[in-house]
C-alpha cells in the first residue's frame, strides 16, 4: 500500500511539475476548447449561392426569394454573363452553387410546359453540397407545389383536397437523439473525449517507458491510478463545463457519465499495460500503442459506421476501449439513461478489461518462467 | 559560407548513418506513411454508407403500403431488416442501435390516400450520426416524392388530362441538379485524401524530434556547434529523402490501389512537396525543444485531429468564429488541405491553388526565420551549459 501511495504521489507531482506534461495538459485544454469553438454555428448557414435569373419575372423572383429564405443558403450578387463565368466561380470556390432560371421560365409555366431550372452545385465539400442541395430543392419544391395546387384548384378542388392531390403522402420526420441534426452534437463530444483519450493513453504508456522506471508493480499501479484520477477529473470537467459551452446538454446524470468514464479509463490503462507486457521492448510497445490508439476515433464508428468496416477491422475496433466508450457516450449524451440501459458497452468494456488483465498476468508469468526454463535446459 | 555548407552536409550524412543504424527511427519513418494510409484506405474502402438498418411497422398492410416498403427497401441507402407489429419494440430497437430508422405506416394510410386525403408516414431516425441520418432520410424523401409523383399523375389523369399534361402538371418545374467535381458525394473518398496529408504532417513533425531526442538522451553534455541551424537543416534533409518516398508511396501506390480519384498525381505531389517544405522548419523547431525521443510523440500527437478539423476540409472555415479562423491560418495543414480538395476533384491546374501555395510559402519563410532564432537560442544555452556557466532558461519540453 505504501508503494502504491508513493507511486501515486510521484506521478501526481510529475504531472504538475514536468514541463512536457504541462504542455500536454495545455494542448489538451486548448485543442478541446478549439474543437467546441469550431462548431459554435451548430449548423451550416448562409452559404453563398448565385441565382442567374434570365427570366426576371415575378415568378422567378419568387423562386429566388424562396431560395434566399432558406437557412443554409444566401443568394449573393455576383455579375455573371455566361456559363463559363459560373463554372469559374464554382471552380474558385467563391460560391457553392449557381441556379440558372431560363428566360422562358414563367411563360413555360403558364402555358403548362415544364420549365427547367439548372442547379450546379460545387460537390467538392460533401457537407456543404448536401446542405445546399437540400435547401435549393426544398425551395424549388415549395414553388412547384404552389403551382400544382393552383392547377388542382382550377380543376374545382377545395384547398385541402388540392393539397392531398398534389402531395398524397407526407412524411412526418422525428429525429431522435439529435433533434436539430446539428453538427456540434454529432462531433464535439466524440472529438473532445478522443483528445482526453489521447492524453490518458500517452500518459499511461509513458509509465512503461525506461526513462522513469517504477521499482515495483504496486508503485506502477499507483502511478497509473494518479493518471486515471487526473483524466477522470478532466473528463468530469468536460461534461460539466465544456459540453454546455458547446451548447450540448448531457441528458443522463453526471453519475452515469462518471461510471462509464471510470470503466473506460480502467480498460484503457489495462490495454496499454497489456501491450507493454506482451510486446518486445518498451519503445516498440509505446510506438504500437500510439499507432493503434490514434486510429481510435475513426475506429469508434462515430463518423463512419462500424458495419461498413472490413471484417478484420471491425474485430480490431471492438478491442479498442474507445469504441464501447464512444457507443455509450452517444447513448447517454442524447437520452436520460440509467446504468442498466448501458449494459452493452459497459459489458464490452468489462470483457476487454478482463482479457487485458489476463494478458498482463500471462505476460508476467511468462517473463518469470521463460528465463528460468531457458537456464534449466541450457 | 563554405563552413556552413560543410556543416549542413555533415549533419546530412551523420543523420543518414544514424537512420541506417537505428531501427526505431526507421520504424517511425516507414511505419507512419505505410500503416496509416493503408489502414485508413481499407477502413473506408466501401466508400459510402449504404443499406442503413431500418425497421418497419406496417399497420395498413395494403398494396400501397407494401409498394412503399418495397420501394424503400430497393434504395441503396435503406435495408428493411425487420418488419414488426409493435411500435414500442421498434423504438427500443432504435434506442439499442439495432436499427437506425423506424418507419410507421398507420392503419388508415391507403384509405386516406384513396379518399383524397393525405396519408401520413411517420419516421423516427437516429440523428446522432449525421452521415447515416442523411443517407436514410434522403432516400426516404426521394422514395416518397417518387410515389407522390405517381399518385399525382394518376389523379390528374382521372381529371381528364392526357398523360403528357398530367406529367407536366405533377412536375411543373423540372430541376436538373448537377453535382459538379465530385458527383458521387461518397464519404470515404472525400475524407481519405485529407487524412493522408495529416499522416504526412505527423511523419514530418515526429521523425526529426524523435531522432534528435534520442541523440540528446545519449549525449549527456550536448556538443556545441557553430552553425546549429545548418546542422539541423542537414539532419532534416536526410529525413526529407524518406518524406519524398512517403509522398510517392501515398500518391502513386496507395491512392490508385484503393481507387481514390485524384485529377493529377503530379499536381498532388507538388502540393505534398510544398506542404512538406512548409512543415520542415516546424519540425526543426520541435526537434530543438525536445529533450528525449518520446516527447515528440507525447506532445505532437495532440495536434493531428484538431488541425484536421480546424482546417476547413470538412466544416467550412468561413462558418467558424473569427478567432478560430485566425488560429487555423497558422497551420500549414489549412492551406494544404484546402488545396488538396481542389486538386483532388476540381482541376489539376496548379494555378487554381496559387493562393494556397503562396500561403504555404509565407509559412515556410516565417517558420524558417523562427527556426533560425530557436536553434540559435538552444545552441547558446547548450554552449553555456558546456562551459558550466549559469543556465538561461529556454522552454524545453
Amino acid at each position: 500500500m505504501r508503494a502504491f501511495l508513493k507511486g501515486f504521489v510521484h506521478e501526481a507531482r510529475r504531472l504538475v511539475s514536468t514541463p512536457k506534461y504541462l504542455v500536454m495538459l495545455f494542448l489538451l485544454l486548448l485543442m478541446s476548447w478549439i474543437t467546441t469553438e469550431i462548431y459554435q454555428g451548430l449548423v451550416i448557414r448562409d452559404v453563398p449561392v448565385v441565382v442567374f435569373d434570365r427570366d426576371g419575372s415575378g415568378l422567378s423572383r419568387t423562386l429566388r426569394r424562396y431560395i434566399d429564405a432558406t437557412r443554409e443558403v444566401e443568394v449573393v450578387q455576383v455579375p455573371i454573363s455566361s456559363v463559363e463565368d459560373a463554372q469559374a466561380l464554382l471552380t474558385r470556390g467563391e460560391v457553392a452553387a449557381v441556379v440558372l432560371i431560363p428566360s422562358s421560365f414563367s411563360t413555360d409555366l403558364k402555358h403548362g410546359r415544364e420549365p427547367r431550372v439548372l442547379v450546379a452545385i460545387d460537390g467538392s465539400n460533401i457537407v456543404i453540397a448536401k446542405n445546399v442541395s437540400k435547401a435549393i430543392s426544398t425551395a424549388i419544391g415549395t414553388v412547384s407545389a404552389g403551382v400544382q395546387i393552383t392547377v388542382a384548384r382550377k380543376l374545382g378542388l377545395p384547398e385541402e383536397e388540392a393539397m392531398a392531390a398534389v402531395v398524397p403522402i407526407t412524411v412526418d420526420e422525428n429525429d431522435m437523439f439529435n433533434p436539430a441534426t446539428n453538427y456540434a452534437v454529432y462531433i464535439v463530444p466524440a472529438a473532445t473525449f478522443f483528445l482526453l483519450h489521447v492524453y490518458a493513453m500517452l500518459l499511461f504508456a509513458s509509465v512503461f517507458l525506461p526513462d522513469d522506471p517504477s521499482p515495483g508493480i504496486a508503485h506502477r499501479a499507483g502511478r497509473i491510478s494518479a493518471i486515471g484520477v487526473t483524466s477522470f477529473l478532466l473528463g468530469v470537467a468536460f461534461f460539466a463545463l465544456l459540453m454546455p459551452h458547446a451548447h450540448i446538454t448531457v441528458q443522463s446524470s453526471l453519475g452515469v457519465a462518471s461510471v462509464v468514464l471510470v470503466a473506460f479509463l480502467v480498460a484503457e490503462a489495462l490495454s496499454i499495460a497489456a501491450l507493454a507486457r506482451v510486446l518486445p521492448g518498451p519503445l516498440f510497445a509505446f510506438q504500437v500503442t500510439i499507432i493503434l490508439n490514434m486510429l481510435a476515433l475513426m475506429f469508434s464508428g462515430i463518423t463512419w459506421p462500424t458495419d461498413m468496416f472490413p471484417q478484420p477491422l471491425q474485430q480490431l475496433a471492438a478491442w479498442l476501449p474507445f469504441t464501447p466508450f464512444a457507443d455509450a457516450l452517444r447513448m447517454f449524451i442524447h437520452e436520460p439513461l440509467q446504468l442498466e440501459q448501458l449494459h452493452g458497452p459497459l459489458r464490452q468494456l468489462g470483457q476487454q478489461a478482463l482479457v487485458f488483465a489476463g494478458l498482463i498476468a500471462a505476460g508476467h508469468v511468462a517473463r518469470r518462467t521463460i528465463p528460468a526454463l531457458r537456464r534449466r535446459f541450457a | 559560407m563554405i563552413a556552413w555548407i560543410r556543416t549542413l552536409l555533415g549533419g546530412f550524412t551523420d543523420e543518414l548513418r544514424r537512420i541506417a543504424r537505428n531501427r526505431a527511427i526507421l520504424m517511425v519513418l516507414l511505419g507512419i506513411p505505410v500503416v496509416y494510409p493503408i489502414v485508413v484506405s481499407w477502413l473506408y474502402v466501401r466508400n459510402a454508407a449504404v443499406e442503413r438498418p431500418t425497421v418497419l411497422v406496417d399497420q395498413d398492410g395494403s398494396a400501397l403500403s407494401q409498394k412503399l416498403a418495397q420501394s424503400l427497401d430497393a434504395t441503396q441507402e435503406i435495408a428493411i431488416e425487420g418488419r414488426i407489429d409493435d411500435l414500442q419494440r421498434g423504438f427500443e430497437m432504435v434506442r439499442q442501435r439495432q436499427a437506425e430508422m423506424l418507419i410507421f405506416i398507420p392503419s388508415d394510410f391507403s384509405t386516406r390516400v384513396r379518399t383524397g386525403r393525405q396519408g401520413q408516414v411517420k419516421v423516427w431516425v437516429n440523428g446522432a450520426n449525421i452521415l447515416t441520418y442523411g443517407a436514410a432520410v434522403g432516400a426516404t424523401r426521394t422514395t416518397v416524392a417518387a410515389l407522390n409523383e405517381e399518385l399525382g399523375r394518376d389523379f390528374f389523369h382521372k381529371q381528364g388530362l392526357t398523360t403528357q399534361l398530367s406529367d407536366r402538371r405533377i412536375m411543373p418545374i423540372r430541376t436538373d441538379t448537377r453535382m459538379l467535381f465530385y458527383p458521387t458525394g461518397a464519404y470515404g473518398e472525400f475524407l481519405v485524401l485529407g487524412v493522408f496529408l495529416i499522416a504526412f504532417q505527423q511523419l514530418i513533425l515526429i521523425s526529426l524530434p524523435f531522432s534528435v531526442g534520442l541523440r540528446r538522451e545519449t549525449d549527456l553534455v550536448p556538443t556545441p556547434v557553430r552553425f546549429p541551424f545548418a546542422t539541423l537543416a542537414g539532419r532534416v534533409a536526410a529525413h526529407t529523402l524518406f518524406y519524398i518516398l512517403a509522398s510517392l508511396f501515398i500518391v502513386l501506390v496507395v491512392t490508385p490501389s484503393f481507387g481514390w480519384g485524384i485529377k493529377s498525381a503530379a499536381s498532388v505531389l507538388v502540393l505534398f512537396a510544398a506542404f512538406g517544405l512548409a512543415m520542415l522548419p516546424l519540425s526543426m523547431i520541435a526537434a530543438s525543444l525536445v529533450r528525449d525521443r518520446f516527447t515528440g510523440f507525447q506532445v505532437l500527437m495532440f495536434v493531428s485531429t484538431p488541425v484536421f478539423m480546424v482546417s476547413g476540409f470538412t466544416w467550412p472555415l468561413e462558418q467558424m468564429p473569427r478567432a478560430v479562423q485566425v488560429f487555423a491560418s497558422v497551420f500549414p495543414a489549412t492551406p494544404a488541405l484546402l488545396a488538396m480538395r481542389v486538386l483532388a476533384v476540381k482541376t489539376s491546374e496548379l494555378s487554381a491553388v496559387s493562393g494556397e501555395l503562396a500561403w504555404l510559402g509565407v509559412h515556410f519563410v516565417a517558420y524558417t526565420a523562427l527556426a533560425v532564432v530557436v536553434t540559435h537560442l538552444v545552441a547558446w544555452r547548450d554552449r553555456r551549459r558546456a562551459l558550466g556557466r549559469p543556465m538561461v532558461t529556454i522552454p524545453v519540453v
